[in-house]
């Protein structure tokens, strides 16, 4: 096999080098989405596109830390209520408007109004004060640490007011910002191109221009890589890792991603009943799922903030223990034992292959479980909303690195039935805890709140804690700069302010 | 039934021994074999041992048994969507042929609407709408069987029609539906026989085309089709996964398509001496 692959390497190498410039990429995508409007990110695959488009006025770091990029000196009133925030001067968008202190308004004000699936992001600001074209004051009734965290957000790109007004609902389609890369096309089913914006007001690295390209099958992607039709792969699975691997000018990375779970109802019986819950816990052996499904890829889930999130405490594991699992479930005597079972295919690695593992050992605990795999993601967000299933499938990346949105989004009692409190937890003290910590500006004690919230949530099993999955990228010799952010599960090819 | 046999050539033979070996184990083997559903994952891709005589998959469940208990899936969808397709086929053909005029017409501009659409998207569509489970599948693939059959009836019924014995039953004051069932339904079952027999080579192919696109049969079912498209995942790593159900889908459709090669000639044949099947 590797006799017969060499040769093509060489040809499809050679012929990308005389066809196209170096430096420009093309990075395979495993999954497409509908818009690139800020106000609606669902996917990792999507957030790492408008990456590249959109500039906002932090950007992370490789540790998850904002960083500034487009504001020069912020000032925190003593009280922690107020934000003033001095924006760089000559910071263009892509439609040669400059970026102005009325733009970061715009923007925040646009979020609130249009909602979204990342409303919550800037629920805490009250008031937004601009001063002159490149000021604006942030305030905030209850301290707001986070603020840095939410404005690096990729919910948070700014936009042009000027090509938003005038593009109406077509601006997700031909999205105008700040950022390195420019917009260019965008064939439905096929790739989204973006080149190197020249007005942009920093160095940013020397890649010309980027395809993303779509290609679901993961056979395909690892295949493309290997003949050197492309530069960079995302979501690999560990033997498709390993085949990629023997080609010379070919690297893998393991990317520890997503924390995944399933969610469980709280508003659909047998699930509503704690005991039940735990013993969909102790049921299933995840240790082994990751070790024979998953082929090593992953670790086992230890809280509901893994992933690279502030505040993270290992808090422990359901273990795998049957007998215990018959007796809870025995002990509970639920009416009926039957669970609906949704997952994915296709959309986290072996997504559907887990869930049948899992399916299996909720039969042998005694369950009655109907799988309902559904391939199309939108379709499968849709069964979701529904609310009719007992477990669903999820994996949750915290993309602002601060704990707070991904409390606010998975356990508040008014998000109930909505994205993304899917499993309807309601629980008024855990609002009034998840809100305190929130606004706590002292260091050690947020620690120590977002540790009792951990506890308290591991104990209320809303979930069947999964995983902390793994997945590779592929990455040819010809990309000189990969930068990775392990929360949402991307990489980026352009330099970060300051390097 | 017997004699039937006998006077099968040699392929037909052949046929007839495979769908015989094959229908055996799946109706027999379940109850002999492992549990296909019961998950072993400390054994996942095993090669073949003395307790799985193919290996396990890649949640460790016995291989054997799931491509036995996949054999029901596939002639389940393989019959059902032949007789789905050629009951409602053969009624449409036989009605339109003998009774002629507008409702010949249209039933048959109808059914090449349906003929132009190739017989995979058609059963998508279906799918699409009517949802996943294995009715569906089954009216899904079967749609794909009835102008097929209703153009075979309705081209046939033609010739019959103008036939003496017509006329006479005519002369005797026989009913449309009698002269329909009586006389013309027989005199087509001969090549009904052969077109059904090859349908249901292409309906399990085009049943597993669509699992093996993880449409309508949920992946955790021991279908070939889906068992291929979870294989292929691992065809570098552990080759039986896809192999096996690869087999299997040929050797039912080879035996299929031999046992219609062997009806089509025998049954020409007897026409020649002027025996009709009865």
């Amino acid at each position: 096999m590797k006799k017969l692959l060499l040769p093509l390497v060489l040809a499809g190498g050679t012929m990308a080098g005389a066809a196209a410039q170096a430096e420009d990429l093309r990075i395979l995508l495993p999954s497409e989405f509908s818009t690139m409007d800020p106000m609606e990110i669902l996917s990792g695959d999507q957030t790492m596109v408008m990456y590249h488009i959109y500039c906002r006025l932090y950007t992370f770091d490789d540790s998850m830390s904002p960083v500034p990029e487009l504001v020069a000196s912020e000032e925190v009133s003593e009280d922690g209520l107020s934000w003033t925030l001095h924006l760089r001067s000559g910071a263009m968008f892509h439609d040669d408007t400059p970026v102005t202190a009325d733009a970061v308004r715009y923007m925040i004000e646009r979020m609130r109004e249009k909602g979204g699936s990342q409303q919550a992001l800037f629920k805490a600001i009250s008031e937004i004060e601009v001063i002159d074209e490149t000021t604006v004051v942030l305030k905030t009734e209850k301290p707001f640490p986070a603020l840095r965290n939410s404005l690096a957000h990729p919910n948070a790109g700014l936009l042009s007011p000027d090509a938003d007004a005038a593009q109406g609902d077509a601006f997700g389609v031909n999205p105008v910002s700040c950022g390195p890369f420019e917009f260019v096309e965008w064939q439905r089913g096929s790739h989204i191109e973006v080149k190197k914006f020249d007005g942009f007001y920093r160095e940013a690295g020397d890649v010309d221009g980027i395809t993303f390209q779509f290609v679901p099958d993961v056979a395909t992607r690892q295949f493309m890589m290997m003949r050197g039709e492309a530069d960079v792969a995302l979501r690999l699975g560990p033997a498709e890792a390993q085949q990629v691997s023997t080609v010379d000018s070919v690297r893998t990375m393991q990317l520890l991603g997503r924390n995944m779970f399933y969610g469980l109802n709280f508003a659909k019986a047998p699930t509503d009943d704690i005991r039940v819950r735990q013993a969909i816990n102790h049921a299933v052996d995840k240790e082994t799922i990751i070790d024979r499904v998953l082929q090593g890829a992953g670790r086992p889930s230890r809280s509901v903030l893994e992933a690279m999130l502030w505040g993270s405490i290992p808090v422990g594991t359901y273990e795998y223990d049957p007998e215990k699992a018959k007796a809870l479930l025995d002990e509970a005597a639920p009416e009926s034992r039957k669970l609906v079972l949704l997952s994915p295919d296709n959309r986290y690695l072996l997504d559907s292959q887990v869930s049948q593992a899992v399916a299996g050992y909720l039969t042998e605990a005694g369950f009655d479980v109907e799988l309902k795999v559904i391939g199309d993601w939108a379709g499968y967000l849709d069964a979701v909303k529904t609310l009719d299933f007992n477990l669903y499938m999820l994996g949750w990346g915290g993309s602002t690195g601060d704990p707070d949105q991904v409390l606010q989004s998975l356990f508040k009692s008014p998000r109930a039935g909505k994205a993304w409190n899917y499993s309807s937890y309601v629980n008024t003290d855990m609002d009034a805890m998840i809100d305190d910590a929130g606004t706590t500006l002292d260091d050690e004690e947020r620690r120590a709140k977002y540790a009792e919230i951990q506890e308290q949530l591991f104990a209320d099993a809303p979930w069947l804690f999964m995983y902390r999955g793994a997945n590779y990228t592929a990455v040819s010799d010809r990309v000189s700069e990969i930068h990775t952010l392990e929360g949402p599960s991307f990489h980026y090819v352009f330099t970060l302010p300051n390097e | 039934m017997l004699s039937v046999l006998k006077k099968l050539p040699l392929s037909g033979k052949i046929g007839v021994g495979i769908l015989t070996v094959l229908l055996m184990a799946a109706i027999f083997g379940p109850m002999v074999l492992h549990d296909p559903y019961a998950q072993n994952l400390i054994h996942s891709l095993e090669g073949p041992s003395a307790e799985h005589w193919l290996g396990t998959d890649q949640i460790g469940r016995d291989l054997l048994s799931r491509i036995v208990v996949g054999a029901r899936y596939s002639l389940l969808i393989g019959i059902g969507a032949t007789l789905f397709g050629a009951v409602i086929g053969v009624a449409i053909g036989v009605f339109s042929g003998y009774f002629g005029g507008w409702l010949e017409m249209a039933m048959m501009r109808l059914m090449e609407m349906l003929m132009v659409f190739p017989g995979i998207l058609i059963a998508l569509m279906v799918i699409a709408v009517a949802g996943d489970g294995l009715v569906n599948v089954i009216v899904a693939v079967g749609l794909r069987a009835v102008p097929i059959f209703a153009r075979l009836a309705q081209t046939s019924t033609h010739t019959i029609r103008e036939r003496e014995y017509i006329l006479a039953a005519k002369a005797v004051g026989a009913s449309g539906f009698r002269i329909l069932y009586s006389h013309v339904l027989p005199a087509l079952f001969n090549s009904l026989v052969v077109l059904a027999a090859l349908q249901v080579a292409t309906s399990i192919l085009v049943g597993a085309t669509l699992s093996f696109l993880g449409v309508g049969i949920s992946p955790e079912m021991p279908e070939w089709g889906s068992m291929l498209n979870t294989g292929r995942r691992y065809i570098f790593q552990h080759w039986p996964l896809v192999v096996f159900p690869g087999l299997a889908i040929m050797i039912t459709v080879l035996g299929i398509n031999l046992l219609g090669d062997g009806l089509r000639a025998m049954l020409s044949k007897q026409h020649g001496r002027g025996v009709v099947l009865k």
